[in-house]
């Protein structure tokens, strides 16, 4: 009997656990020592840093939304948790695939990708009837011609 | 005469006295607060500006050895001369210059909150000799051309880079030539962006995140530059035709630091400079048609790290005391009859080159980067035997990169010959004076 009700235990355990949905949160950035992985200069602009968070639960951090879309270009979404791009309009970090981009050349960014994210159209449209540019979705990011690799 | 003196004195000290207590029966009306000297705008010109309104286009300003103090601007074709002691203080921008060409600035010193120069769409812009001290940041330049900087001194403040702004900016510009500058304490010592054209000689930066910061740009020569103690020496992306020679890049080995990093850029020559005691000394990644010939690789930890770089030729250099070699991809990159202090092969034909390749890679090495306390057991026989390992290893291996036509011996030092006539002088005299103290001793 004794084992039985152990045994139920742990199988709860081990159902709940398997049930419990896993969270990838993003960390903040410490413009100290803080690298971009793929180009590797230093965060110091923290207003358009990117970060993912990858399965395992390692964080990696970029200076640019383009250096996050290259990352993700060259290995692939298998292993990332979640992705995020800190917002044009404030400090809040919003989901890469929930966000809403504006492109434009020129728009100022760490590399120069001038492409900024917004947490609504409404927002983006606004910030494109002062700054002119092109509306854009997460899926139109990873066709974009970034432009820094061509010659 | 005594009664004339006395007389005198009395007057004085009662004269004195009067006047105190006039002033303290001025106060005794107002509450005793401290006093502090109000900040008003009133919409007067300071004196520097009227003086700038004055000078004719063309002409020269000669400016005193004093203090003018307040934010000015330059609209028109002058030159501002300075003498000793001429400075030029500001809670902001110190001098605007816009829309102008030919325009001159000589013998200054400022030492300003925010930028001490701000130049817009200027044509033949010349600074020299100019002391930016303890300012935020030096000098922002967009949208001009033919701009010489010379013997520039800009001292940051102490702290963290992240609070600090760029010595030298200049965006979408043409034709920039900056000599024999001394940078420090700031985010970027040059940070170009957008520029064409870009002449950069015997400027020391030291103590900065990136010592020069490139980006976007096309035809440089960058010759005799001093680059230590920064984060990273030479910082260039997304650039082209470049020519870095007879650079010294040393002592960059902080948290993330980089000798040299390429990153996007095409047609460099980089040659005969000397680049030692850096964490890493060049990370090359994503470049095309990028040669480094002839240079000096010394007590680095890696010496070349390299990403997506296949024709990344490596040809005629020294390598002395570094702990790695090379770390690459599956890419890899070209190395071809350079010297190794650690080449262990033989020359029997004697023809100046090793019979057996060079293997540039080394497992406890790479492992040694990774976890530097590893260099302790650096001698000891498991990585004794280890290295003696790979070195069995086929250059065929994926990771593994040679180097087939290694020089056997290092090649000749070229004196220089660097007399201090001064200290020679000094030392003669010095000599003589114990030579004659001796002869009257004896």
């Amino acid at each position: 009997m004794k084992l039985h009700q152990i045994l139920i235990v742990a199988v709860s355990i081990i159902f709940l656990a398997a049930c419990s949905e896993q969270t990838y949160e993003p960390r903040e950035v410490n413009q100290e020592t803080d690298v971009c992985q793929i180009c590797n200069m230093s965060i110091t602009h923290v207003d358009y840093a990117a970060q993912t968070v990858l399965k395992n639960g390692d964080q990696i951090v970029f200076d640019d939304l383009g250096c996050l879309i290259d990352y993700i270009l060259q290995n692939g979404e298998d292993d990332i948790g979640a992705s995020y791009i800190r917002a044009e309009n404030s400090s809040e970090w919003l989901n890469i695939k929930e966000a809403v981009y504006v492109y434009s050349k020129d728009y100022w960014t760490p590399m120069n990708y001038g492409v900024l994210a917004f947490s609504a159209q409404t927002e983006a449209e606004n910030y494109m009837n002062e700054e002119p540019g092109k509306l854009l979705q997460y899926e139109d990011l990873l066709t974009l011609n970034w432009g820094v690799h061509e010659h | 005469m005594w009664k004339n003196i006395v007389i005198s004195i009395v007057l004085l000290v009662s004269l004195t006295s009067g006047a105190s207590l006039g002033v303290a029966a001025t106060h005794d009306h107002h509450a005793p607060v401290e006093f502090k000297k109000p900040i008003i705008n009133t919409g007067e010109k300071s004196t520097l500006q009227k003086l700038i309104d004055a000078t004719k286009p063309g002409d020269t300003l000669l400016l005193e050895g004093r203090v003018y103090r307040g934010s000015v601007s330059i609209t028109k074709p002058i030159k501002i001369q300075g003498v000793e002691g001429t400075e030029i203080h500001s809670l902001s921008n110190a001098l605007t210059i816009t829309d102008s060409e030919n325009i001159t600035l000589e013998n200054l010193v400022f030492n300003v909150e925010e930028n001490a120069i701000v130049a817009n769409n200027i044509t033949n812009l010349t600074l020299s000799n100019i002391q930016f001290l303890n300012s935020n940041a030096g000098l922002l330049i967009t949208d001009s051309q033919q701009i010489k900087l010379h013997n520039l001194t800009i001292e940051g403040r102490e702290g963290h880079f992240k609070t600090k702004n760029h010595g030298v900016a200049i965006y979408n510009s043409q034709d920039v030539t900056a000599t024999q500058s001394t940078i420090s304490n700031v985010l970027d010592g040059f940070y170009f962006e957008r520029v064409k054209g870009i002449e950069l000689h015997e400027n020391t930066i030291t103590n900065s995140r990136y010592a020069t910061h490139f980006m976007y740009s096309d035809n440089m020569n960058i010759t005799g530059n001093e680059l230590t103690h920064n984060m990273t020496g030479f910082m260039i992306m997304i650039a082209k035709n470049l020519m870095l020679s007879d650079n010294r890049i040393a002592k960059n080995n902080t948290l993330n630091s980089l000798g040299v990093y390429f990153y996007d850029v095409e047609n460099v020559v980089f040659q005969k400079n000397k680049l030692s005691e850096n964490t890493i000394s060049m990370d090359i990644q994503n470049t095309k048609k990028v040669i480094a010939q002839h240079n000096e690789f010394q007590t680095n930890g890696t010496v070349l790290q390299v990403k997506h770089s296949p024709d990344f030729a490596v040809t005629d250099n020294q390598f002395y005391g570094n702990i790695l070699t090379v770390r690459s991809d599956k890419e890899r990159l070209q190395l071809a009859n350079n010297f190794y202090d650690d080449y262990s092969g033989h020359d029997y034909d004697g023809d100046g080159i090793g019979d057996t390749p060079y293997i540039a890679t080394n497992s406890f090495g790479q492992w040694m980067v990774k976890k530097p306390v590893y260099q302790y057991f650096i001698e000891s026989p498991g990585v004794v035997v280890l290295n003696m390992m790979d070195t069995e290893v086929t250059g065929d291996h994926q990771l593994v990169v040679t180097d087939e036509t290694p020089h056997s011996q290092k090649q000749p030092y070229k004196w220089k010959w660097d007399i201090d006539m001064i200290q020679l002088m000094m030392s003669t005299i010095v000599l003589a004076g114990m030579l004659v103290i001796r002869r009257k001793l004896i």
